[in-house]
């Protein structure tokens, strides 16, 4: 019983994660750059398919949305957190990078159908990505 | 002629049914992460449910018992009781996950709102699982599975480095990672060993009556089905390990896993792949819902069977029903299915254990099997597995504590 207890407890707790409004470490904000990345990544990859004509409307509407809310939150995370020294100014531009990702696949959700501005998108996120590779390290 | 047809359809519906939203998230986490190297997991893990679900529907047809029965016989009703609260808790994190899995498919397909289609959902297959016939339910949904081998192309278009896949059919590790690497081995075992699908299967021969008869349809549709559904797994993590890992996506969404087909192969590919998830997981979400009601009715002997009228056996009808509304419940919270997936998959692993051993231990027993009692080979890698199942039991927590789900 005590370790059904302990289970149903980490099924709640762990859900949870870590919040935004802490401190962040070194490896913290590393971790949210290479989260980042896979984000920038993934909405290229997303925008490829409708600058090409190769994907649904849908589709790009609704899982933009989703890789946009998760970088929202990421960017929520970061803004609200607190580090020290270096460490500060990496959180700063990780918080700014998060932004720009979300502002940019918030962009492609919200007109799926336009092919140019998908392939623009889609190049944006690109360096984007390749920006959040080289500063996680 | 009319068995090999027999044969080939239930072939069909075991490789259509074999992923389930399990499948599909561990897979293709375990490629993006760490790219070919767990190839072999698969295999390993293919082969376990092959030995396991053969084991098991043959006691079924010669006892005309499925395994929650023989496990309350055998580890008593304390132990199988804690066997069952384990089994129906992970059975119920695993309903709520596949509901979502088919929300989240729909949602993708049709744009409308995601809690919306929750409830659709859950009405459809409530609707589904009244109406029709045990049969058809395996089949429509068994089929409409068999879209997801657009996979299998999508991974070739994708042109993996097939080196890489050849050297990671072999076990070894050159991951820095090592716990990482622990990690996605043991939820890669649980996603391909997963109790209710030797809970489902059991029942299922009962369900439809096969006898010492049907032991050969029995030994194709484990070894022929469940091995041609292991390709669609090792499809998904290529075609992870191809396109995602170079770009350090890691995959956290269920339309990651359309894209990796709509990437190679355009709309024809997402729509095929999001028609098979739908399919996919939605009978492995019917599935999971008969499956707990089975191990309640049989653990408390109660009349049970999908080919009895609701009216023939009431309480099981019930309980399908209760734990389809406790699903609906728990993902109409707003927690991620994908998340709710990897506790399932991990939580069920330490439940195996409760799950084979009784298998094994009836299937020993002449009393019950007769001449059909297991053979060298069936006891060789039934043991072999029983080890590896204790292994990964005991080690699924607190690797995914410590990996923080595979994270590092």
């Amino acid at each position: 019983m005590l370790r059904l207890g302990l289970l149903l407890g980490l099924l709640v707790l762990l859900p949870s994660g870590c919040g935004g409004g802490g401190s962040v470490s070194q490896t913290d904000v590393q971790k949210q750059f290479e989260a980042i990345q896979s984000l920038a990544a993934e909405g290229a990859l997303v925008a490829d398919g409708a600058a090409d004509d190769r994907s649904t409307d849908v589709f790009v509407r609704v899982h933009s949305g989703y890789l946009n809310r998760a970088a929202g939150k990421v960017a929520t995370e970061l803004s609200s957190a607190r580090a020290s020294g270096t460490v500060d100014g990496k959180r700063v531009r990780a918080a700014r990078l998060a932004t720009h990702v979300a502002d940019r696949l918030a962009t492609l959700a919200g007109d799926p159908g336009d092919s140019a501005g998908a392939r623009r998108i889609g190049a944006q996120l690109r360096v984007d990505a390749a920006l959040a590779k080289r500063l996680a390290g | 002629m009319r068995k090999v047809f027999q044969i080939a359809l239930g072939i069909l519906a075991a490789i259509g049914g074999f992923v389930d939203i399990g499948d599909l998230v561990f897979n293709v986490e375990a490629g993006a992460t760490l790219g070919y190297q767990l190839l072999w997991v698969i295999v390993v893990g293919v082969v376990g449910i092959i030995v396991y679900s053969e084991m098991c529907g043959r006691v079924a047809a010669v006892s005309n018992r499925p395994v929650f029965d023989a496990i309350r016989e055998r580890l008593g009703f304390g132990v199988g009781f804690g066997a069952l609260v384990a089994s129906q808790i992970v059975n119920l994190m695993t309903l709520a996950a596949e509901v979502g899995g088919v929300a989240l498919a729909l949602e993708l397909l049709s744009g409308l709102p995601y809690r919306v289609l929750i409830a659709l959902g859950v009405a459809a297959l409530a609707v589904v699982i009244w109406v029709a016939p045990f049969e058809w339910i395996e089949r429509i949904f068994g089929y409409g599975g068999l879209a997801l081998l657009v996979f299998a192309v999508a991974a070739i278009k994708l042109h993996p480095d097939w080196g890489a896949v050849a050297t990671g059919l072999v076990p070894h590790g050159t991951s820095s990672d090592k716990l990482v690497y622990a990690y996605f081995t043991v939820g890669l075992l649980g996603a391909a060993m997963t109790p209710y699908e030797v809970y489902f299967y059991s029942s299922g021969v009962v369900e439809e009556g096969w006898t010492p008869k049907d032991l050969g349809l029995n030994r194709a549709n484990a070894i022929i089905g469940y091995s041609l559904g292991g390709t669609l797994s090792l499809a998904l993590m290529i075609g992870a390990a191809a396109l995602y890992q170079p770009l350090g996506v890691e995959p956290a969404f269920i339309g990651t896993v359309a894209l990796g087909a709509q990437v190679p192969l355009g709309t024809i590919g997402l729509l095929l792949t999001l028609v098979g998830i739908l399919f996919a997981v939605g009978g492995a979400a019917i599935d999971t819902c008969f499956s707990g009601a089975y191990n309640m009715a049989q653990f408390f002997g109660w009349e049970w069977g999908k080919q009895r009228r609701p009216a023939g056996a009431p309480r099981f009808t019930l309980a399908w029903i209760v734990l389809l509304a406790l699903a609906l419940l728990v993902i109409m919270t707003g927690v991620d299915p994908v998340l709710v997936t990897e506790y399932a998959v991990i939580f069920s692993v330490v439940a195996l254990p409760l799950t084979y051993i009784p298998i094994l231990l009836v299937a020993n027993d002449r009393a019950y099997m007769g001449r059909y009692v297991n053979g060298r080979a069936a006891n060789a890698f039934g043991l072999l597995y029983l080890v590896v199942i204790l292994l990964v039991s005991i080690t699924a927590i607190p690797l995914m504590i410590v990996t923080h789900q595979g994270q590092g």
